[in-house]
């Protein structure tokens, strides 16, 4: 016998693979937006001003220069500790050498050309170089302050790549969403085709649109949903896989936002699957019998 | 109220199919309780006729009423009302086949607003044994031969009590036998009060069970004297 068509009844599996595979994709270019979020948010943070001193300063004038530092809005806090090193021109010439591999020594003798610097990491909102550009200026008006350097265009180099890479990210995301909505509308087409006639019947008993439509909306809901937590638990186990993999990854990682891509995903899912049932349920509801046949 | 307003007016209507006119200036009515048998060649106009009967088919120009409802102005959203009022039948109008008779007649009357278990259940063995399908209640569509689908569809058509039937070829997969019970079945509903207005080519019917005649001919609808 024949297997028997329940009412409302799609190919669940092929649905759900569609849906999956696509939101799999989607939540794979949140995971990388997320992360490269964070990497940005991690370089930015390690950015750092240096604050070249002029030569023979006494410690007590070091410290009334480290103490205008402090109070800067600008200097980065970690747990109220304002980011400021001290670094000797002795210890910048020692790494000096060890970066560059030459020895400034051979051709300057004992005569260290280095200054001693103050090494002031800044908080994001003073990420850009018109605004580092501005500091620059108000602290070289210190007194005792020789000069204030820092990579000029970096800043604005990494703001402009982080940018292309949410644009190319979000172009590839409204892509996928709509090979999705053309891809399960189709195969929820096909399988409605099937039932056109049930549809006609229910309608010519004098069901209205609403009551017809039910019962293949909770269906196409439930596959969406089934597909959302499918990807969701793909997504989770490709993250939890690469963290231990791929060394350092773990610092990109925050699981708040994490949990709120997974819910988008869900809901997307779900509303996908609403959406896309409604439109091929829809347009059988509005066929007429000839069109039908 | 007892009103004796007839069930079915179509008064000056053009019937078309796609663009092209099947019918023109059609005008008849149906009374309450009247058998009437609507014949003609295929592709005379009669299924389109019926169609525009039970609003499936706009009527673009002319004026009719069924069962109360106003046809040429009536909106989408009004149609299942209208068919909670009349009930139709043809060949290809399927059951659900993943449920039993009962349940498939359940269903219908949950989808046209009723609510209350009992009295559905009443209902729905009140229009089985109308049909003479008493023991099939908890039979599947496809345990039952074509003739008794039929007449569960012909149940199906009675739960809401309609005015009128519309039949579009009801017996037209039938064999011979079958298709004299159903015509049969059809009268008894009609002597109990429903009027019926059946579309066939079955000479054989008509001339067993007299009954008025519309003729669908060259772009006409004519009433036909009795066999």
């Amino acid at each position: 016998m024949a297997k028997i068509k329940k009412l409302g009844s799609t190919p669940n599996v092929m649905v759900v693979i569609s849906l999956t595979i696509a939101l799999f994709l989607i939540g794979m270019c949140g995971l990388l937006t997320l992360n490269a979020r964070k990497l940005a948010e991690l370089v930015k943070q390690n950015v750092e001003l240096q604050v070249y001193l002029d030569d023979d300063l006494t410690t007590s004038k070091l410290d009334s220069i480290y103490k205008i530092l402090i109070k800067k809005e600008f200097v980065l806090l970690k747990e109220n500790s304002p980011q400021i090193n001290f670094i000797s021109k002795e210890v910048a010439a020692k790494q000096f050498i060890e970066e560059s591999g030459e020895d400034y020594r051979r051709l300057l003798g004992d005569n260290n050309p280095l200054h001693n610097l103050y090494a002031v990491k800044i908080k994001q909102e003073y990420f850009n170089d018109a605004k580092l550009k501005e500091i620059k200026v108000a602290l070289e008006l210190i007194p005792g302050v020789h000069e204030v350097a820092y990579v000029e265009n970096f800043v604005d180099e990494v703001n402009k790549n982080i940018s292309k890479i949410y644009l190319v990210l979000s172009v590839f995301v409204m892509l996928l969403l709509l090979i999705i909505i053309i891809l399960v509308n189709n195969t929820i087409k096909l399988s409605l085709y099937s039932q056109r006639f049930l549809i006609r019947s229910m309608q010519l008993v004098g069901a209205t649109n609403g009551f017809i439509r039910k019962p293949f909306i909770i269906k196409g809901a439930l596959q969406g949903l089934t597909s959302g937590l499918v990807a969701s638990s793909c997504l989770i186990l490709l993250q939890q896989l690469a963290v231990r993999k791929v060394e350092g990854l773990v610092l990109l990682q925050e699981m708040d936002k994490m949990i709120y891509l997974l819910l988008g995903i869900l809901i997307i899912g779900t509303l996908m699957g609403i959406l896309s049932t409604f439109q091929s349920v829809e347009r059988y509801l509005r066929l007429s019998l000839d069109e039908l046949y | 109220m007892f009103t004796s307003e007839p069930v079915v007016v179509i008064q000056s209507a053009f019937i078309y199919q796609n663009e092209r006119i099947v019918l023109n200036d059609v005008n008849f009515s149906i009374n309450k309780g009247e058998f009437v048998f609507l014949i003609g060649r295929t592709g005379s106009g009669k299924s389109s006729l019926l169609k525009t009967l039970y609003a499936d088919l706009w009527l673009q120009q002319g004026k009719a009423k069924v069962a109360g409802f106003t046809i040429e102005t009536m909106k989408a959203a009004e149609r299942p009302f209208l068919r909670r009022k009349i009930g139709v039948v043809f060949q290809d109008f399927q059951l659900f086949m993943d449920r039993n008779v009962q349940e498939n007649l359940m269903w219908v009357l949950e989808a046209t607003g009723w609510t209350d278990s009992a009295r559905m259940k009443a209902r729905v063995a009140e229009v089985l044994m109308q049909v003479g399908m008493s023991t099939s209640r908890d039979k599947m569509p496809h345990q039952l031969s074509g003739g008794e689908q039929q007449r569960v569809v012909i149940a199906r058509a009675l739960l809401n009590e309609p005015q009128i039937l519309f039949a579009d070829e009801p017996t037209g997969n039938l064999d011979p036998e079958v298709s004299g019970q159903i015509i049969e079945l059809f009268h008894e509903i009609n002597k109990a009060g429903t009027a019926i207005l059946m579309a066939t080519h079955d000479f054989d019917m008509i001339r067993k069970f007299p009954a008025r005649i519309l003729k669908c001919e060259n772009g006409y609808v004519k009433e036909q004297p009795q066999v």
